[in-house]
């Protein structure tokens, strides 16, 4: 049986620290958008670590939730990456990233409707055949809930794990954040989502800011900070809720911290995941007698 | 037709024609005989890298430079000293207890070149050779083997036209002798290299994946108790360090030893690509979502 597995997000900047830590670091996720053009030298790279550990490769810029059909030549780049790095698996946003010509240059929620789930599915169908493997999807942060919308969140993500037969890429902040900003449980939404198709589940940490008004603060996911503990806690409580093996990236984009203490943070994910697991098999357990005595 | 009987001009472009094909024969060979699958190295080792980049002395200067970085070496311009009072025990490898050995009393940065840790040093090309991320005697004898068949056509060629001029009365050679010197040399240089083919690739890969830490080399702090030091000054040089966080960087410099990113061999790798440093971040500020 496989093992839950913690690792962090490839960062060119942590280099020295994860040669250092790769006994402490199970698996290791690559931003593709940063290697799609790379040369030969950082793509042998790349693939010398993929012998040495595991790795996903995480794209950022495909735009699989958009309206408009995911470009042939886009997911082109990332087949070739993902034949020259071998890795174990790949992953991209539900999320849009560009209407017809024009960039946004960032992560965009879609309107949640039946269309959007439609086209989604299509694009995440489209990537499977040109890649080869079936992409996880991850659930994005947004600031502002996308107008138009008829579907909740999570029914939109239910919607699309079971048209298109992806995996779930669970981010517990992008969760957490969006949960905050607009005032929903966390824990009803893991109650909606599809548990049993989520593969791999994202950490990290953000900082607050205010409105332009000043009337309102909200949380954003930037990626610049320590990992919330409510973030932790909604990791023990996926843990506690599943029974396949799960792999965690730490994702972190700038203001390093010393490694040692990303390898802190990796560690209190683990416990996390141990402290879910326990209840998970506490309730089994409990289950099985009451059960065995009725 | 013999084209040792060609004319002067022509015969010089017959050579020019020779000894490019040679050379080109040179550069496919050492490309088939040395090429391979890049190998996994258990032990992520800078000092290894080190040594790849530019063989045992570097492995020495990288040491000397970590040591310093711990604080248990001070370097001034002029001598290296142990600051805790050449307490070999301090080293973690055999490397930098000969160097915290060497530098117990008061030396000379250079002197350390003539002591035990470049002979310990020499270790790490041992396994290097194994791994044939520089020549091992299979390569070494069939690089000299090509180097010897190389040369013999240039020199033999060469020289039997040089003597027929001259047995004919004539002097105007030195184009031709310039010729052959220029290509000798190429034939050695192609038959030469510290690396392999496979240990240039290997070099170059790995120093791509750290294109971010030599990016952010002036943010290192000194005597952070990481080793991104030791991995910066391995695979790039000291000429990477920063002498404005690093001041006794300069020294090494001022020696005019170095330790760049091509020495002790061919120059063959480069640092490669992009500095593609994070991404994919959160998108702070502009309403957009995170990733």
């Amino acid at each position: 049986m496989q093992h839950d597995r913690v690792g962090l997000g490839w960062r060119p900047e942590l280099a020295a620290g994860i040669f250092d830590s790769l006994d402490r670091i199970d698996i290791l996720e690559v931003i593709a958008d940063n290697y799609v053009d790379a040369d030969r030298a950082q793509r042998q790279g790349l693939a010398m670590i993929a012998r040495d550990v595991a790795i996903h490769l995480h794209s950022i810029d495909l735009g699989l939730a958009g309206s408009d059909e995911v470009a042939t030549v886009r997911l082109e780049r990332i087949a070739r990456l993902v034949d020259d790095i071998k890795p174990e698996a790949w992953s991209d946003h539900l999320a849009f990233t560009r209407s017809g010509d024009i960039e946004i240059g960032h992560l965009a929620a879609p309107p949640r409707t039946p269309a959007s789930v439609e086209a989604t599915v299509r694009n995440v169908r489209k990537a499977a055949r040109i890649v080869g493997s079936v992409p996880f999807m991850e659930n994005i942060a947004t600031l502002i809930d996308p107008p138009g919308s008829t579907l909740s969140e999570a029914a939109w993500i239910a919607g699309i794990m079971s048209a298109s037969g992806c995996g779930l890429l669970l981010d517990l902040h992008n969760l957490y954040a969006n949960a905050t900003n607009f005032g929903f449980d966390p824990l009803a939404f893991l109650d909606e989502i599809p548990l049993d198709r989520v593969d791999g589940i994202h950490i990290a940490g953000g900082k607050w800011i205010s409105s332009p008004d000043g009337e309102k603060a909200y949380l954003l996911d930037d990626h610049l900070h320590p990992v919330d503990e409510a973030v932790f806690g909604l990791l023990s409580e996926v843990a506690s809720r599943t029974a396949q093996a799960l792999t965690v990236i730490l994702e972190r984009d700038g203001a390093y911290p010393p490694m040692p203490e990303l390898l802190a943070e990796l560690d209190r994910a683990r416990e996390a995941m141990r402290a879910g697991r326990r209840r998970r098999a506490a309730q089994e357990a409990a289950h099985i007698q009451t059960a065995d005595a009725g | 037709m013999n084209p040792l009987n060609l004319p002067g001009p022509a015969f010089l472009i017959f050579y020019a024609t020779l000894a490019s094909a040679v050379l080109l024969a040179l550069f496919l060979a050492r490309r088939i005989s040395e090429a391979g699958q890049l190998p996994v190295l258990n032990d992520k080792d800078p000092f290894l890298l080190a040594c790849l980049r530019g063989g045992p002395r570097e492995v020495v200067r990288v040491a000397t430079v970590g040591l310093i970085d711990r604080g248990l070496l001070k370097m001034t311009d002029t001598a290296v000293t142990a600051a805790s009072g050449g307490r070999a025990q301090f080293g973690d490898t055999r490397v930098e207890r000969d160097v915290m050995h060497h530098f117990r009393n008061s030396a000379a940065f250079a002197t350390v070149f003539d002591g035990q840790a470049v002979i310990s040093a020499g270790a790490y090309e041992t396994t290097l050779s194994r791994l044939r991320l520089i020549p091992d005697d299979d390569i070494t004898r069939f690089r000299q083997t090509c180097r010897i068949i190389a040369l013999a056509v240039l020199l033999a060629v060469g020289c039997t036209k040089l003597v027929m001029a001259w047995t004919q009365g004539r002097s105007t050679v030195w184009f031709l002798i310039g010729l052959m010197v220029v290509s000798v040399i190429a034939a050695w240089k192609l038959s030469s290299g510290y690396r392999t083919v496979t240990g240039d690739r290997y070099l170059a890969s790995i120093r791509s994946l750290f294109t971010g830490l030599r990016d952010r080399a002036s943010s290192l702090r000194p005597g952070s108790g990481t080793r991104e030091l030791l991995w910066l000054t391995a695979l790039f040089g000291v000429a990477a360090i920063p002498v404005s966080t690093y001041p006794f960087a300069k020294y090494f410099k001022r020696s005019g030893n170095s330790g760049s990113s091509c020495s002790g061999g061919s120059c063959g790798s480069s640092s490669g690509g992009s500095s593609c440093g994070g991404g994919g971040g959160g998108c702070g500020g502009c309403g957009g979502g995170g990733d």
